[in-house]
């Protein structure tokens, strides 16, 4: 990688971890909180993930990658706005590392986001084996949870998702989080262009199609659809190109 | 510290989240391999080597997870991993049959309309005493997945020697009176005949599945019928069938598709038929009973000669016990299992050498039997039995040769199945399986 490269890498990703750790500490915290709140009102003995899904813990995550992706437009835009896009541009390297230090820094605030949804649920576990056993003493009830954690994250399609076991799902997981910040990147643009037409139109299909991929995930998580896989995959694609062909022409 | 802190804080937050995102997996993955997670081989009996090329395998799943085990003379294997999405959508076709009764000499007609609660609307019947019922066979092969069935329906010749009843109904309206004889008798002439429960237990066997059989791709089909049918039993070869849409509205006189009778049931007017299989090699197995014995005659489905007639005294368990066909190479073996009581009998039948025989005495076992298999001399069963103290499921196999038993083996599993603990999805054994070590490897 070129020095220009690395310098706008370090730019996008390095110099905002700080904000990007507050997503991070919001996701490890915020789920043990909403989860400990929601196993108050719990009077029989559920499985944790079924515990989790009937907290506000999803919602949190809804919150949080919202967010990130809200984070990101503006980043993008404020980037425009304050003219130092311009500066960027004329950098040595080419305008697509602009476009590529972008992507990977979304990606790496992306990633750190979802490690930070997951040790919220590894925080939550022990929250709820501690209830288990306050659970058993009430009850007086034998209790005995062997390999839980690995049943939880197997059997909950939104765990499946974050946390995934098989090829597959590895491979459907990175699309589905590989495509916030290349949509990110390319509606922020657009909007800054005041493309509304094109853009929008390309913008809102791709978030349609990334939603309907979401929702098989959810739905129906042990079979693929390779139709709306194959779409968003194309989409992601198309975005990618439309933004350097975007930086390429400075329509911005 | 802390200007190292800041200047590599974008690769030191990228190492930390990677290191939380691996503890993940690495919490949830060691107490799998844990031995409170694994199946456990417990209660051994006789000595593992008798298991000799015979491999013992299976899943235990809920359908998201499962783990794979493997138990031979050298011991228990097994796996555990995540199951994973699943893209194709396999073709799979089923059988459906039905059978219709034609009425042959009359000897009483009932006509009868009962008014229902709409007013103008009735329950129209007619019931029909008759001699000489003749026998017609309808079957189906539907395919998911492809828009391909096929229809044959078939006059057996067969004809009920005694007088029984059939009935047609049908609830209609739009009447300003009672209807007539003559206005039944012409709605309810588009109708098929019901049979009595006399008639109908008479037919025998798995309704849907066990009067067919396929070889080499070819449809076979045998009336499972008692004795008490007149005339003589044929195994039919399916040739040409037609499509669905084409027969919907066929009425049950009209036959179609295209048979041909390629076998006569041996003594077919003393048995019982009871359903047809297929051994590996294509031998056509009609599974049939005599004066309470379970016997299976043998059908070379290119000659249509009976090569043998074996009786499996003792295989018989009890009305209502489930019958299971494991088909292999030169024979098969055959199972009763009795859901009440979880026990189970098991025959093995060898063809060798061209002639058909058990290969050891009929064996019965204290499990149900999910599968089955000898290897000319020993003979291997694997099974399960249900919830042991509402906790957990535990699978059995069994090895005999043809003095006894001699060797058993319970695995189970030692993580807690009961749903209260695990929640409301629970594990559960399948695809057990017993293969020979040559087609294992």
């Amino acid at each position: 990688m070129s020095k220009p490269f690395i310098s706008l890498l370090q730019r996008e990703f390095s110099s905002r971890v700080w904000q990007l750790w507050g997503f991070f500490l919001a996701a490890a915290l915020f789920q043990p909180l909403v989860y400990w709140l929601a196993l108050k009102s719990v009077r029989e003995p559920l499985a944790f993930e079924d515990i989790y899904v009937q907290s506000a813990a999803p919602v949190v995550l809804v919150i949080l990658f919202a967010g990130l992706v809200g984070w990101m437009i503006w980043m993008s835009l404020r980037d425009v706005s304050n003219g130092s896009i311009c500066t960027l541009m004329t950098l040595p390297g080419g305008r697509g590392q602009l476009f590529w230090s972008k992507l990977l820094g979304y990606a790496g605030a992306v990633f750190l986001l979802l490690a930070g949804v997951i040790a919220g649920i590894l925080l939550c576990h022990p929250i709820y084996l501690s209830w288990r056993q306050e659970m058993a003493r009430i009850t007086s009830e034998e209790y005995s949870l062997t390999a839980g954690l690995w049943l939880s994250l197997t059997r909950l399609p939104l765990f499946r998702m974050l946390c995934p076991m098989t090829f597959p799902e590895i491979l459907m997981s990175l699309l589905l989080l590989g495509a916030l910040p290349v949509w990110a990147c390319y509606t922020s643009w657009r909007i800054a262009g005041h493309r509304w037409i094109r853009g929008g139109i390309l913008s809102l299909a791709a978030a349609f199609s990334w939603a309907l991929v979401f929702r098989d995930r959810l739905m129906e998580p042990m079979s693929l659809n390779l139709s709306n896989l194959t779409i968003l995959l194309i989409f992601t694609i198309l975005l990618t190109v439309d933004s350097l062909w975007l930086l390429r022409r400075g329509d911005l | 510290m802390w200007n190292i802190l800041r200047k590599y804080r974008g690769i030191l937050s990228l190492s930390l989240a990677v290191i939380v995102v691996g503890a993940a997996y690495l919490l949830a993955w060691m107490p799998v391999l844990g031995k409170d997670f694994q199946i456990q081989l417990e209660n051994t009996v006789g000595n593992p080597s008798a298991m000799g090329d015979f491999v013992i395998t299976g899943t235990l799943t809920d359908g998201w997870e499962k783990t794979n085990f493997s138990l031979d003379s050298s011991g228990l294997s097994q796996k555990s991993q995540a199951i994973s999405p699943d893209i194709s959508e396999e073709s799979s076709s089923f059988f459906d049959a039905n059978t219709y009764f034609l009425p042959g000499k009359t000897v009483e007609e009932e006509f009868s309309a009962d008014s229902r609660e709409e007013q103008g609307w009735y329950e129209i019947t007619k019931k029909l005493w008759s001699r000489q019922i003749q026998l017609v066979w309808d079957i189906q092969r539907f395919s998911f997945y492809s828009p391909t069935d096929s229809c044959v329906r078939i006059n057996t010749g067969l004809t009920y020697p005694e007088t029984a009843c059939l009935t047609k109904s049908l609830v209609c309206g739009t009447y300003e009176s009672t209807p007539s004889e003559e206005i039944i008798r012409e709605n309810l002439s588009q109708q098929n005949y019901s049979p009595s429960k006399d008639l109908q237990d008479t037919i025998l066997g798995d309704p849907n599945a066990g009067c067919v059989a396929e070889v080499n791709g070819r449809i076979y089909f045998v009336p499972t019928v008692s004795e008490i049918w007149e005339g003589t039993r044929y195994i039919y070869r399916i040739d040409r069938g037609e499509s669905w849409a084409a027969t919907a509205f066929a009425g049950a006189e009209e036959s179609f598709g295209q048979v041909t009778p390629i076998a006569e049931v041996q003594n077919g007017n003393e048995l019982d038929i009871l359903g047809i299989y297929a051994t590996l090699d294509g031998t056509l197995v009609l599974r049939v009973m005599r004066q309470g014995t379970i016997l299976f005659q043998m059908y070379n489905p290119e000659t249509g000669e009976m090569t043998g007639e074996v009786s499996a005294p003792g295989l018989w368990l009890v009305e209502g016990a489930n019958f299971r066909f494991f088909p292999q190479e030169n024979g098969f073996c055959a199972s009763f299992t009795d859901y009440e009581t979880e026990v189970s009998t098991l025959a093995a039948l060898s063809g060798q050498n061209a002639s058909w025989h058990l290969v050891q005495d009929v064996r019965q076992v204290s499990f149900l039997l999910e599968y089955a298999m000898w290897d000319g001399e020993n003979l291997a069963a694997v099974g399960s039995k249900r919830q042991i103290l509402g906790t957990k499921d535990v699978i059995r196999g069994t090895i005999w040769n043809p003095d006894g038993p001699i060797y058993d083996a319970q695995l189970n599993t030692i993580a807690e199945q009961d749903h209260q603990n695990e929640g409301h999805t629970h594990r559960f054994p399948q695809n057990l399986r017993i293969e020979r070590r040559d087609s294992h490897d």
